[in-house]
């Protein structure tokens, strides 16, 4: 399982969920900010001493961390983020604060489940040499054996697809495994093919879980990981199930366990999930304790992993508008300090908004035409998208969804920040001006 | 006219008063300095060669 560090309660949920990993995340699920981040550490810290409570209002009682074998990994942010000010007018790579921060606070000797590390946002095996060195220096600062400190690594970028038996191979002393992300992997994907018009995906609900440019990669990792030893773990369904919907918890862990079956039949040895209903039919799906034996007679490790996506899925009004709406929500969330949103039954974080941005953003840049519901063809231009982007904050004000943050202002700010964000991709592609209609 | 933001992620700021010595654990300025002094500059230079893998693309 996985979910932000920065709530207590979550965390101590997770851990008692059963699951045999918890990630805790002080990346994409938190919002980047300093009380998130530090708090996120505090947790992380308390949670491997197994020290870790919460106060239970409803029950009016302590809930610790039950007695467990449970794996926790701890996610400190990616390189590509920098923390200023813990040194007057310096900027370090937030990467080593979070890592630092949490591995001068504790004992292995006292501690209940061992450091271990989750790599994420990497784009070179290149990177991989920062981390090892990193564990290293550290360990020895601590007197720790140097490989003390293991490790899991997110594949969540399109480079990283090409390089990732070199970058195992990097941290050799410390890799337990390589992780296949999805909806990071997929922003990446748009990305590097931003400018391609071949590349415009479809609305991102309309792309089944088996789509060649992850089905190839799916198939790859593991016969990578295998070769070496090395765990090969799967995505994580975005649609959750629902305790007060049944339709929608139906049809989530339908999804789910067709998600997880064909994970397990391309060699995956698990997979992460977020929600503890998704756990038991996850685990269900995979050989137990896991199939790192297993190869392929006929494995190629060299499969198309840019795989044209014409002919998937669908490009509607719908899903623009829906994407816009999920964005400006998005931020509305973490403009009230919360990096991972539940909305419309996904659950939906800085990976997920992201995706959303890309193709909002590519559709733009292509004047992407579609059908509205009266049958009329409309092009995706700037001032077409910002039309939607008022419509969705007006019928957000006008019918505001049940448990959501903030206010109407922070709802308006999240809109323009939103808005601004997705002009800034075709910026920084140098595309913007060329995007924009006359 | 529509504010641009960049796409560059935003960086996480420190509150203006934070004493490292007084509001971190303790020892912790000098166990993270030499840390900071190797890793931070090695960083900045990964993320530089990104954005030029990146702009090759295009």
């Amino acid at each position: 399982m996985t979910g932000p560090s920065d709530d207590a309660e979550l965390v101590v949920k997770m851990l008692n969920a059963g699951a045999p990993g918890v990630m805790l995340d002080l990346e994409d699920s938190v919002a980047n900010a300093w009380p998130n981040i530090t708090q996120g550490a505090r947790n992380i810290i308390a949670a491997l001493r197994g020290e870790l409570t919460y106060q239970d209002k409803k029950r009016d009682r302590e809930v610790g961390i039950n007695e467990s074998k449970t794996v926790i990994l701890t996610r400190p942010r990616g390189l590509h983020l920098e923390q200023a000010g813990v040194f007057k007018g310096e900027r370090m790579a937030a990467a080593l604060f979070d890592v630092a921060l949490v591995a001068y606070q504790v004992d292995p000797s006292r501690l209940k489940h061992p450091l271990s590390i989750y790599i994420a946002k990497s784009e070179s095996a290149d990177e991989a040499l920062w981390w090892r060195d990193l564990f290293q220096a550290v360990s020895a600062a601590r007197g720790w054996p140097s490989d003390y400190i293991k490790c899991m690594a997110l594949v969540e970028s399109h480079p990283l697809a090409y390089q990732m038996e070199e970058f195992a191979y990097n941290l050799r002393e410390h890799m337990m495994g390589l992780n296949l992300g999805r909806w990071d992997y997929m922003a990446s994907l748009i990305d590097f093919t931003l400018h391609d018009p071949a590349w415009v995906l479809p609305d991102r609900n309309t792309i089944p879980h088996d789509v060649a440019f992850f089905q190839n990669l799916r198939e790859v990792m593991p016969e990578v990981c295998h070769k070496r030893g090395m765990l090969a773990i799967g995505g994580m369904t975005a649609l959750y199930p629902s305790r007060e919907d049944p339709e929608l918890n139906a049809r989530a862990l339908k999804v789910l366990e067709q998600d997880k079956k064909n994970e397990a039949n391309s060699l995956m040895d698990g997979a992460w999930t977020g929600h503890p209903d998704q756990n038991e039919i996850a685990v269900n799906q995979f050989p137990y304790p896991n199939q790192v034996q297993a190869r392929r007679q006929d494995a190629d490790i060299h499969k198309d992993l840019r795989p044209s996506p014409q002919g998937v899925g669908k490009r509607t009004l719908d899903g623009t508008r829906a994407a816009v709406r999920t964005v400006i929500r998005y931020r509305n969330g973490v403009l009230n300090g919360k990096g991972a949103s539940l909305l419309d039954g996904y659950m939906e974080d800085l990976a997920t908004d992201r995706i959303y941005r890309y193709m909002i953003a590519q559709r733009i840049l292509h004047k992407v035409s579609v059908s509205d519901a009266g049958g009329r063809s409309v092009v995706h231009s700037p001032e077409m998208v910002s039309g939607l982007f008022d419509e969705e904050l007006e019928r957000l004000v006008a019918q505001w969804p049940k448990a959501e943050a903030g206010s109407k202002e922070t709802m308006k700010q999240a809109r323009d920040l939103s808005e601004g964000m997705v002009l800034g991709i075709l910026e920084a592609q140098g595309l913007a001006r060329g995007a924009r209609s006359e | 006219m529509k504010t641009v933001i960049s796409a560059d992620p935003p960086v996480n700021q420190a509150p203006p008063d934070l004493d490292p010595a007084r509001d971190l654990p303790r020892g912790f300025s000098e166990f993270l300095l030499p840390l900071h002094r190797a890793f931070s500059p090695r960083q900045q230079e990964l993320a530089a060669r990104r954005r030029n893998v990146l702009d090759a693309a295009h």
